[in-house]
C-alpha cells in the first residue's frame, strides 16, 4: 500500500471515530438540555395553573386534553411530583407523539386535585435531528476537504522521495555514471539523497577496485603458469627419465592444469 | 628460418627459443618494445611471435608498424588476455594467429610451422614424413600410394604429430590442439587414446610403419624408432 493512501486511510478512520463520538455526545447533550428546558417550562406552568385555579371562584370541573388534565380525587394524596416521558395516541395525525408530562397533586378550597401537564417533544426532537444532521454534514465536508488538501500537499511533499526511489531502482553497480541524486529543500530527503549518493559512490568504487584487482590477479597469474608449463614441456623431451620421475612430472602437469582451469574460471567471472 | 620472439617475460622467452631452436629455427628474442622495434628494422623474419602486453608499449602498435613496412613475416599474437576485443583487433591488424597464455610449446611450434608453410610453398603444399604424404589444404593423406580415409580430428591429430615429430607430447597439449578451449571442460582425456589407436591402425593397415610411441604417464611421441 502506498504511503499516501495509508496516511489518508488512518486519517479517515480516526476522523470517523472522532466524528461518531462527537455526534453521539452532541446528540445526548442537546437532548438533555432540551429536556431540562421543557421541565422548567412545565414547572413554571404548574405554578401559573395552580394560581389560576386558586383565583377561580367556581368549582373546578374535570378537564382532559392532551396538554392539561385536571381530576378531582378523594382522600389523601402524596405531595409528590412525577416527571416522566410518555407516548399518547392522537386521532388527528393517527400516530403516537412523544410527550413530557408532570403529575402533581394540589389542594384547592379543601378539594384535592390531580393535575397533569404535558408538553409535546416533537418540535424539540426535530431540533435535535436538525442539529445532528447539520453536524454530520459539516463533518463529512470537513473530512473530504481536509483529505483532498492533505492528499495534494503530501503528494507534492513526497515527490522527491519517489524520485529518489526511482533513481535507486535504475541504479546499477557497474554503471559508468554515479547516482547523483538532486538536492531538495526538505531536510530529511536532502539528507537521504546525500547519504545515498555517498553510499552508492563508495559501493561503485569498491566494486571497481575489486574488479580491477581480480582482473590483475587473473592476468598476473597467467605468465607464471605459462613459464611453468613451457619448462615442463621442455623437460619431458629428455628421454632419460625413469618411470617414477615421469609419474612425478605427470603430477606436476595435473596440478598445473588445475591452476590453469581455476585461472580461466576467474577470468570468466571477471567478464560477467 | 628466422623467428623473432617478442616477450617481456625472460623465462618464457627462453623456453620458446629453446623449443623452436630444436625445430631448426633461428630465434631472436626481444624483451621489450624498443628492442623489438630495433630488431624488425634490421632483420627480416619469417615469423614473429608477439606478446601484446609489453612494458614500454603495446604489441598492437608494433603490429601496425610491421604492416606499414609491408613485412612478409607471419605474426602470432601471444597474450595473457583472452579478451575477444584484443583478438579481433589483432587479427584485423593483420596478425595470422592468436594464442592465449598459458599455452603448450608444441602448440606454438605447430602454429609457427603452419604459418611458415603457408608463406613458403605457395601452391605445392605437402608435408612428407617417410612414406606418409599429407596435403594440408586438400585434407588428403597418402601412405605410399594408398589414400587414408581419416576423420577430421584424426587428420588434425596426424598433422600435429608430424609437425611435432620426435617430440614428447602431453595428452593435454594434444587435447587442446584438437578441441581448443573446450578441452578444459573435459574430465577425462581418454578420447585421445581412441584417436591415437585408430590413427595408428589406419596407417599400419595402409602399409605404413608404427610411428606413434606411448610415453609412460606423459603422452605420446611421433617419429622413427
Amino acid at each position: 500500500m502506498k504511503l499516501l493512501k495509508k496516511v489518508i486511510l488512518y486519517f479517515i478512520i480516526s476522523s470517523v471515530f472522532i466524528f461518531i463520538l462527537g455526534s453521539v455526545s452532541a446528540y445526548f447533550v442537546l437532548k438533555a438540555l432540551i429536556a431540562e428546558e421543557v421541565d422548567e417550562t412545565l414547572i413554571s406552568e404548574k405554578n401559573r395553573i395552580v394560581k389560576q385555579l386558586e383565583q377561580s371562584a367556581e368549582s373546578i370541573p374535570n378537564w382532559r386534553t392532551i396538554h392539561l388534565e385536571v381530576r378531582r380525587i378523594g382522600g389523601s394524596f402524596a405531595e409528590k411530583e412525577i416527571l416522566n416521558d410518555t407516548l399518547i395516541y392522537t386521532k388527528d395525525t393517527g400516530e403516537f407523539i412523544p410527550l413530557r408530562q408532570l403529575h402533581f397533586y394540589t389542594r384547592i378550597k379543601d378539594k384535592n386535585y390531580r393535575i397533569t401537564l404535558r408538553r409535546s417533544l416533537i418540535e424539540k426532537e426535530d431540533l435535535v435531528a436538525g442539529v445532528t444532521g447539520l453536524m454530520i454534514g459539516i463533518f463529512i465536508a470537513t473530512i473530504l476537504l481536509l483529505n483532498l488538501i492533505n492528499y495534494r500537499s503530501e503528494r507534492r511533499l513526497w515527490m522527491p522521495f519517489y524520485k529518489t526511489l526511482q533513481s535507486l531502482n535504475a541504479f546499477e553497480l557497474d554503471s559508468q555514471e554515479a547516482l547523483n541524486l538532486p538536492s531538495v529543500n526538505i531536510q530529511e530527503f536532502e539528507q537521504l539523497n546525500k547519504t545515498l549518493n555517498a553510499l552508492t559512490e563508495k559501493l561503485r568504487r569498491d566494486y571497481r577496485n575489486l574488479k580491477q584487482f581480480s582482473e590483475n590477479a587473473a592476468h598476473e597469474m597467467q605468465t607464471p603458469l605459462a613459464i611453468l608449463r613451457s619448462k615442463l614441456d621442455i623437460m619431458i623431451q629428455d628421454q632419460s627419465f625413469s618411470d617414477e620421475q615421469l609419474q612425478n612430472i605427470r603430477s606436476l602437469y595435473n596440478a598445473l592444469n588445475r591452476l590453469s582451469r581455476l585461472n580461466q574460471s576467474l577470468n570468466l567471472l571477471i567478464r560477467i | 628460418m628466422n623467428i623473432l620472439i617478442i616477450e617481456d617475460e625472460k623465462e618464457l622467452a627462453q623456453s620458446m627459443r629453446h623449443f623452436l631452436n630444436q625445430e631448426g629455427y633461428i630465434c631472436d628474442v626481444a624483451l621489450n618494445f624498443e628492442e623489438a622495434y630495433g630488431n624488425i628494422q634490421i632483420h627480416s623474419y619469417d615469423c614473429i611471435v608477439l606478446d601484446i602486453m609489453l612494458p614500454d608499449g603495446s604489441g598492437l602498435d608494433l603490429l601496425q608498424k610491421l604492416k606499414q613496412k609491408h613485412s612478409r613475416a607471419g605474426i602470432i599474437i601471444v597474450s595473457a588476455k583472452n579478451a575477444l576485443d584484443d583478438k579481433i583487433k589483432g587479427l584485423n591488424l593483420g596478425a595470422d594467429d592468436y594464442l592465449t597464455k598459458p599455452f603448450h610449446l608444441p602448440e606454438l611450434s605447430a602454429r609457427v610451422k603452419s604459418i611458415i608453410r603457408r608463406r613458403q610453398f605457395e601452391g605445392d603444399k605437402q608435408v612428407v614424413f617417410r612414406e606418409i604424404r599429407v596435403y594440408p589444404d586438400e585434407h588428403r593423406v597418402f601412405v605410399n600410394s594408398t589414400e587414408l580415409d581419416l576423420t577430421k580430428k584424426e587428420f588434425e591429430l596426424l598433422m600435429y604429430l608430424i609437425g611435432n615429430k620426435n617430440r614428447a607430447l602431453t595428452r593435454e597439449a594434444i587435447a587442446e590442439h584438437l578441441l581448443g578451449d573446450q578441452a578444459d571442460m573435459l574430465d577425462s582425456l581418454n578420447f585421445i587414446y581412441t584417436h591415437i589407436k585408430n590413427l595408428r591402425k589406419k596407417i599400419i593397415n595402409a602399409g605404413g610403419g608404427d610411428y606413434i610411441k606411448t610415453i609412460y604417464a606423459i603422452g605420446y611421441k611421433f617419429g622413427e624408432k
